[in-house]
């Protein structure tokens, strides 16, 4: 046993040490150390991969079984769809999983420490009620977020198959992270509030599960009987479904339906989650579904955390004095004003029409944002040599970037479709111009070619042809203008029927020469022909 | 120097008052004993040093300062629950470094803390035991080590003997002994006498959450105690004993006590006990042994505590 003197009296001068040592969370640490004991933790994980990965190989079962069913052997390339449908059927998997396994780790967190008893002891230490929050909080995600990354390399097969761009994969993880922060805090905030772990679990499922579920029924009752009016979006902004439908609907594998087909799920997730609709000027495209429920999941989480580092005080639960506050009103508003500039900003990728396709078609005003401007075909105003500038730079951006096959594929030959936008109102380039254009392309690797119909070129085995020669079919869109110096052209590429990729292209005038300098933010792949 | 004072202490749950005014005084250095019956309010004051409370009305002082939120209590206090528990999946030494963590104490100091006190609580050979596998006492040293991490001169113990078996008990009152060596402040909650009645320096008696005494022991034994009990053995005729003691004045109740033991009450000082055993060998009675039975702190707190919880 001791002698007093020997005990450490280092109280004055641990004072002194805080400010200079950065010590971890103590919370973290405790809870990493115990989590990651034992054989549990890594069963779930390698349960989580193996799961994964069925579902994975099923998926691919499943769209094989689908092709062959409907079309035989003569189906084309799937390897685009098979891909869509991997990312869509990973994606929705990862996000239930997530859903599931949140409030386990969560709800347990701060009510544990009652059911433990060891809330008193934690509370007559010196630890701030927001480090312990933030402790929970960082080890339960820490956990599922090793779950989430741990499935990256596993969901990167669906780069094999191709159809999904780096951008959508990376949509979706922020979703997924997002997510798990956001139902991670409910779980933290109930477990807090309630002090009993039952109690706490059973409302965080009763919430995460009406998230999921009673916006899309909303929206589907809305639907069918509003007579094909379409309801407000803002109804699905809290749905995390919806928001990962919106990332997939610029896919038109899914948009189309065929991807809902074959996974057998109901139309009303995506019905509502889609981006691009009709307007009586011609496609516009929306702000993506997912784009609010970020913004909306990021204030949620924040007040809900300002929330729990009060209730987590064992006095003064309730009484929040006027400088905590005032403190969590300003950061409160620096999130708002964050979020609002961030829209503000990228308001401009969505206000504006583009007359993408051609003919408008009929809809419902009240899809149609306010802020949308005809944009008038202003390209009689421009030279033919401009006219060629602009569309040789979406050639080469759709055959050297964009194509999806990776940087400078050879393909031997491109087709350049004559005919300029949809079939309703489509116009033939002048010879002048495909002259132009050819020109303009001289120092092209592969053959350039004008065909009058990309039918001509398509292996005679409709639907899903390959394109002739190992070639590929480039569609072009009328030139439109977002501003009185940017102009936006609607591109595709076509490497067989249903493997295709498109994009709207922003053009400038840079150094005297048009340039593509961005797209709209949205581009769609492997789109059934137009044609057809 | 004067640890621990409180004034005017209050906590009101809804209609309930758990603490009344309660005026508090404990000298540093002393093991101080509260005691009463269960729901006398001895946890909630107990919390309320420790800051997990917030008083209604009063205010607390620890080592001369005003505290006035949880953070600053910590500091100088440990506390170890009446009821607590210990987190699965957890080794012994990492309880102990976890709570060390908390109180910030610095890394190179960590480990050698953790050492000493589980040397201290005797769980050196347990260091890399899971918590939950360890006896009922042995979670109760460890309990008692983790509110020692940061060497606080003010320790609160709620109950720290409920629940062990004598041996562990022996045990525990050793450990505290040995803290108030150190010169810590203790304060010890219990509603079990005896184990207080053995090592506390001073006690105070709470009921119905009014501090009804409090003071050292002895003064407490003194204060409550004007009359005393008398044991005697005599070697014959116990009958005439009895009954020449009933008519000495100052005698209440006689009665015979296990064997041919006689107790009595009697209200008088030393003088008057050294008159009655002069008067019954005059009266020819040949007492055999004559003395007081030990102070009893039961017996105390019964004579406080009468009527009020009746």
């Amino acid at each position: 046993m001791l002698q007093p003197s020997s005990l450490p009296m280092y109280q004055e001068d641990h004072e002194m040490k805080i400010k200079l040592h950065y010590q971890p969370n103590p919370v973290i640490v405790k809870e990493l150390r115990s989590r990651m004991r034992g054989w549990r933790a890594f069963a779930i994980l390698t349960g989580f991969l193996l799961g994964t990965a069925a579902a994975c190989y099923g998926l691919y079962r499943i769209v094989m079984a689908t092709i062959y069913y409907n079309y035989g052997r003569s189906f084309g390339s799937p390897s685009a769809l098979i891909g869509q449908t991997m990312f869509g059927g990973l994606a929705l998997f990862e996000l239930l999983l997530i859903c599931f396994i949140t409030p386990a780790l969560t709800t347990g967190a701060i009510s544990g420490e009652h059911d433990h008893q060891t809330y008193e002891m934690l509370m007559a230490t010196p630890l701030r009620p927001r480090t312990i929050l933030w402790g929970k909080l960082v080890s339960a995600l820490g956990y599922i977020f090793l779950l989430i990354f741990a499935a990256i390399p596993l969901a990167s097969v669906i780069f094999l198959f191709g159809g999904v761009a780096p951008k959508d994969m990376l949509k979706m993880l922020i979703i997924l992270v997002a997510t798990a922060i956001t139902y991670g805090m409910l779980g933290l905030f109930f477990s807090a509030l309630l002090k009993r772990t039952g109690r706490a679990t059973v409302l965080t499922y009763a919430v995460i599960l009406s998230t999921l579920f009673i916006p899309l029924f909303i929206y589907s009752m809305l639907t069918l009987t509003s007579q094909g009016r379409e309801p407000s979006r803002a109804i699905l902004y809290l749905n995390p479904l919806s928001a990962i439908a919106s990332v997939l609907s610029l896919s038109t594998a899914f948009e189309s339906g065929m991807f809902p087909s074959i996974l057998g799920m109901p139309y009303i997730l995506t019905s509502g989650a889609m981006s691009r609709v009709w307007g009586p000027q011609g496609l516009i495209v929306l702000r993506p579904l997912w784009q609010y429920t970020m913004a909306l999941y990021g204030g949620l989480t924040l007040v809900l955390y300002l929330l729990s580092t009060q209730l987590i005080k064992p006095v003064r639960r309730w009484r929040i004095g006027w400088r905590g506050l005032l403190a969590a009103l300003l950061v409160l508003a620096l999130y708002g004003g964050a979020a609002w500039g961030g829209f503000r900003l990228t308001a401009a990728r969505y206000s504006n029409a583009a007359s993408l396709m051609g003919t408008p078609t009929p809809v419902a005003p009240w899809i149609v944002p306010s802020g949308v401007v005809a944009v008038a075909k202003e390209e009689e105003n421009l030279k033919i040599q401009d006219q060629a500038q602009i569309y040789a730079a979406v050639v080469r951006q759709l055959v050297e970037h964009d194509s999806s096959f990776g940087e400078n594929p050879h393909f031997p030959v491109v087709y350049i479709v004559r005919r300029i936008g949809s079939d309703d109102d489509s116009t033939e380039m002048s010879s002048e111009l495909t002259e132009a254009i050819l020109e303009k392309l001289s120092d092209f690797a592969a053959s350039v070619e004008f065909v009058d119909d990309q039918l001509q070129v398509i292996a005679p085995t409709p639907p899903t042809g390959k394109v002739l020669n190992d070639g590929v079919i480039i569609i072009l869109g009328d030139i439109g203008w977002e501003d009185e110096t940017t102009a936006l052209v609607d591109g595709s590429l076509h490497s067989a029927d249903l493997v295709a990729t498109g994009r709207t292209y922003r053009l400038q005038r840079v150094d005297g020469v048009w340039q593509v300098v961005g797209d709209t933010g949205t581009s769609w792949i492997s789109q059934a022909n137009q044609g057809e | 120097m004067i640890a621990i004072r409180t004034h005017g202490l209050t906590k009101r749950f809804g209609k309930l008052t758990a603490v009344d005014h309660l005026d508090l005084v404990i000298e540093q250095g002393t093991l101080y004993g509260l005691i009463g019956p269960n729901g006398a309010g001895k946890t909630t004051t107990l919390r309320l040093l420790a800051g997990l409370l917030e008083p209604s009305e009063g205010e607390i002082y620890l080592d001369g300062q005003r505290v006035r939120d949880a953070q600053q209590a910590s500091r100088v206090i440990g506390y170890m629950p009446d009821f607590f528990g210990v987190y699965e999946d957890m080794m012994v030494w990492e309880y102990l470094d976890f709570f060390a963590r908390c109180y910030h104490i610095p890394a190179a100091q960590r480990q050698q803390i953790v050492d000493e006190l589980l040397a201290l609580v005797d769980l050196t050979e347990k260091r890399d035991a899971y918590v939950q596998t360890l006896s009922r006492g042995m979670r109760q040293r460890l309990c008692l080590a983790h509110a020692l991490v940061h060497d606080p001169q003010i320790l609160l113990l709620d109950e720290p003997a409920s629940g062990l078996d004598p041996r562990a008990r022996v045990e525990m009152r050793e450990l505290l002994r040995e803290l108030r060596a150190m010169g810590k402040t203790i304060v010890v909650s219990s509603h079990i006498l005896s184990e207080l009645a053995e090592m506390c320096d001073a006690v105070g008696i709470i009921e119905q959450g009014r501090l009804l005494v409090s003071a050292p022991l002895q003064e407490v034994y003194r204060q409550v105690k004007q009359d005393r009990t008398l044991r005697l053995r005599v070697l014959s005729d116990q009958e005439r004993a009895i009954a020449l003691m009933r008519n000495y004045p100052g005698i209440g109740e006689v009665y015979a006590a296990n064997g041919d033991h006689i107790e009595a009450n009697f209200v008088g000082d030393d003088a008057a006990t050294a008159a009655l055993l002069t008067h019954l060998t005059a009266q020819g009675v040949a007492v055999v042994s004559f003395g007081e039975t030990a102070n009893d702190l039961e017996d105390v707190f019964l004579r406080i505590t009468q009527g009020i919880v009746s």
